[in-house]
């Protein structure tokens, strides 16, 4: 199996053009981090980098365990500033005594670097807390009136809200846009319908599919090249996220922020997870790689059913695409559709944004784990159909199947 | 002509063109009448009252139409204090409810147009900033054909699976080499291949602007196709002066021009790199990643390849600003392409297409026949 899959490595990937494309895709997701960074950073030169050392010397005293000292600091340069702005009649003009320009932006740059999202972490706790007080009076409601399903989902949302609070003030908006970030999938995608589109179709079309059959090993054929698709895939997948994370880091020049909890993001207030930014990333690359093996397969089952690799490549693609636009249309009430959807499992922070319970058999269960379940069941009706047409409809399998039914009689 | 007959006779029957076809249509209807949501929708939701006012304010914003949008919202804030005052003495128990029904007919027939007034208002507010190349219309229908700025990956599909075959399957059966010294092979037929291919491509795009048309033109009308531009919210500020056919004429063409370049691409890499895999990879690249590539929105335009020409509309498009909250100024996200700039980049576009049916020609060329010939001689 190893040495086969060897050779399929050979034949398929170890090929100058899958070199260049890779490189050249990941100095594309490298400028486009560089370009998210450019336009979306408060701290970028297109918006506060004048005061990029302003905000880092602000950080080293504000930063770290939030305390009262530091939160009467902050609000004694905050609340003067904004009190001066407050009839909106102070001059524009350059003010010596500002930290920043004048009073206008003083206002603006403590608001949105310090003051709100202190404010939100400080916070973060009460709302913990009535979330499961909430839970909790929902939960002996419930039982008095013997929903059972109702009190179970009760219960499951106080157990994981429970104890939550932010301790440290931290700079997160790094994670912020790299959890935000799928422009590194859609180059992987390509890269994969590329590499993987023709991966039966080379040997239908040296007329060798059938040869391939009859010999020793080449029942496993398909199996290998599954697997070796799949490493492949991995391979890619690895390379653009340690890139995406690395250089991430590079452009925010920041590589901090990793311990603080994933509902420091007020994106993911409501999330399920009790794990910190650096832990959420790694999970979310490995859901993210599920869904790519989902992907690869539904582009291999287009490589098996197909004869030509216009046909393969054509399909493989309409299919994504379409999908990716299925994803996008976030069709109202049919949620359901969104489960199955495998890009659902690509963009995975729709999953982990929040806490969602569906009831099945009177069991509530979380939407990560139906959309897991569904994808294992997709995958496993994938490879079902791939064995099924490579062996299926090939004159070597009826002949096969002939001399068994001949010799059993 | 029989060589033509014979390539159209492959495209269409044994490579199941018509079927594509066919299908591509199929799916490109269904697609708008699910899909397609009016721009603005409470124009859309309330065409009737909407038309009842246009009928008297269409067009040009002059002294009369001021005065009538002046007299009509005021009817309109009367009646709504009156409803109002009525409502309270109602339920203060001042009048008794025959007379509350009464009263509260004749008010209620004169709110009945109000959602679609208010929905014209805003219209007329938008064309009163700039009166001059700003007129009042129903745009509904002109913005779902012109107003967007989106990959129409079915019809780029339908030009891979009917154009990328028509060399690279002689590749594929390595028919190529037979092909060559066949008399009305080599330059001769590659030419024929090179022109059916743009033919067939400007026939296709035409029957897909067609389409789009003719579904707007249902589903919303398209009346007044002499009014400027500017009058849709999406042009605001382009200095371009054209009415709005025209508008639709030129994105069609420059579409055109695009699904050329696209054909001739597929071409010209087909005969270069003979791998369907690689070729549709670097097409789909190029149309896909530069979309989503840049953050200034005109950037797209001047990337080499298809993608500008084939998203046409931010051709027409002025500048465009979101406003930075801390500096207190605004930050161009689009930036207007000049006249000169578009035609630069047509101009471009058809010297490298014409650079690219000489490489094309070159490497069709069967010069070993031809020197052999000529010594014979």
């Amino acid at each position: 199996m190893i040495k086969l899959m060897k050779y399929e490595i050979k034949k398929h990937f170890l090929k100058l053009p899958v070199a260049l494309i890779i490189l050249l895709f990941l100095i594309i997701n490298c400028f486009k981090i560089i370009d998210t960074y450019r336009e979306k950073s408060i701290l970028s030169d297109d918006n506060l980098g004048a005061y990029k050392s302003v905000y880092w010397e602000c950080y080293k005293e504000f930063g770290g365990k939030i305390t009262n000292e530091k939160i009467e600091k902050l609000m004694s340069i905050y609340r003067p500033a904004l009190e001066k702005i407050a009839d909106r009649t102070l001059s524009t003009d350059y003010d010596k005594t500002s930290y920043t320009y004048n009073a206008y932006s003083d206002e603006i740059f403590f608001r949105w670097c310090f003051v709100d999202e202190m404010k939100y972490d400080y916070y973060y706790k009460n709302y913990a807390e009535k979330l499961v007080s909430e839970a909790k009076q929902n939960l002996e409601f419930y039982q008095s009136v013997g929903n059972q399903y109702k009190y179970r989902e009760s219960y499951q949302i106080a157990e994981k809200f429970v104890g939550r609070k932010i301790n440290a003030f931290r700079y997160t908006e790094k994670y912020l846009y790299y959890v935000q970030y799928d422009f590194s999938l859609l180059l992987i995608l390509l890269i994969c319908i590329y590499s993987l589109a023709n991966m039966f179709i080379v040997e239908k079309e040296a007329e060798m599919a059938n040869l391939l059959l009859t010999l020793k090993n080449g029942r496993k054929i398909v199996a290998a090249k599954v697997m070796t698709s799949f490493a492949f895939t991995a391979v890619v997948c690895a390379l653009f996220w340690i890139e995406d994370f690395v250089v991430y880091s590079c452009a925010f020049r920041n590589f901090g922020g990793n311990s603080s909890p994933l509902y420091a993001l007020e994106i993911f207030k409501n999330t399920a997870l009790n794990v910190n930014l650096l832990q959420y990333s790694v999970i979310s690359a490995w859901v993210k790689a599920f869904g790519m093996m989902i992907m690869c397969m539904i582009i291999l089952l287009f490589s098996s059913m197909l004869r030509n690799t216009l046909y393969s490549y054509v399909s493989s693609f309409v299919t994504v695409v379409s999908l990716i636009y299925l994803h996008d249309l976030e069709l109202g009430g049919s949620r359901l559709l969104q489960i199955v959807n495998p890009i659902n499992l690509l963009v995975n922070r729709g999953i982990f944004k929040c806490y969602k319970l569906y009831n099945i058999m009177g069991y509530p269960v979380s939407e990560f784990a139906l959309s897991m379940l569904c994808g294992g069941l997709l995958l496993l009706l994938l490879y079902i159909g791939i064995t099924k047409t490579t062996y299926a409809n090939l004159p070597i399998d009826r002949i096969f199947r002939g001399g068994r039914q001949n010799g059993s009689h | 002509m029989e060589v033509i007959n014979y390539e159209l006779r492959k495209i269409f029957r044994y490579r199941k063109g018509i079927w594509y076809l066919l299908i591509f249509l199929m799916i490109k209807i269904s697609s708008m009448a699910m899909l397609d949501k009016p721009v603005n929708e409470s124009m859309f939701r309330e065409i009737k009252s909407v038309q009842y006012y246009l009928d008297k304010v269409q067009g040009k914003i002059n002294q009369k139409t001021i005065t009538y949008m002046d007299k009509e919202s005021a009817k309109i804030a009367q009646a709504e204090g009156s409803l109002q005052k009525l409502n309270n003495s109602y339920y203060d128990g001042k009048i008794d409810k025959k007379t509350y029904k009464e009263r509260l007919k004749p008010l209620i027939k004169k709110l009945k147009d109000r959602e679609g007034f208010d929905a014209l208002f805003s219209q007329y507010n938008y064309a009163g900033e700039n009166p001059k190349n700003r007129f009042l219309l129903n745009t509904n229908g002109w913005d779902s054909l012109l107003s967007k700025e989106h990959l129409d990956w079915f019809f780029y599909v339908l030009l891979f699976l009917i154009i990328a075959p028509i060399f690279c399957d002689e590749f594929l059966c390595n028919m190529e080499g037979i092909i060559l010294t066949q008399k009305n092979g080599g330059k001769y037929l590659s030419l024929y291949k090179i022109g059916i291919a743009v033919v067939l491509t400007i026939v296709l795009s035409i029957l897909n602007m067609g389409t789009e048309y003719l579904f707007s033109f249902y589903k919303y009308g398209l009346q007044h196709g002499n009014y400027p531009l500017q009058s849709l919210s999406y042009f605001a500020d382009s200095s371009k002066n054209i009415s709005l056919f025209g508008a639709f004429l030129e994105i069609s063409f420059i579409k055109m021009i695009g699904a050329v370049e696209l054909s001739i691409i597929l071409l010209f890499s087909s005969v270069l790199i003979k791998r369907y895999a690689l070729i549709l990879l670097v097409i789909t690249a190029d149309i896909m990643l530069p979309f989503y590539l840049f953050s200034l929105g005109s950037t797209k335009y001047f990337v080499p390849g298809p993608l500008g020409l084939l998203l046409a509309s931010g051709f027409l498009k002025g500048n465009e600003y979101i406003s930075d909250s801390f500096s207190d100024q605004s930050r161009l996200s689009f930036q207007e392409i000049s006249m000169l700039q578009i035609s630069m980049i047509l101009i471009i576009t058809l010297c490298a297409l014409c650079g690219m049916i000489c490489v094309i020609q070159k490497k069709n060329a069967n010069m070993r026949f031809g020197k052999m010939r000529k010594r014979l001689q």
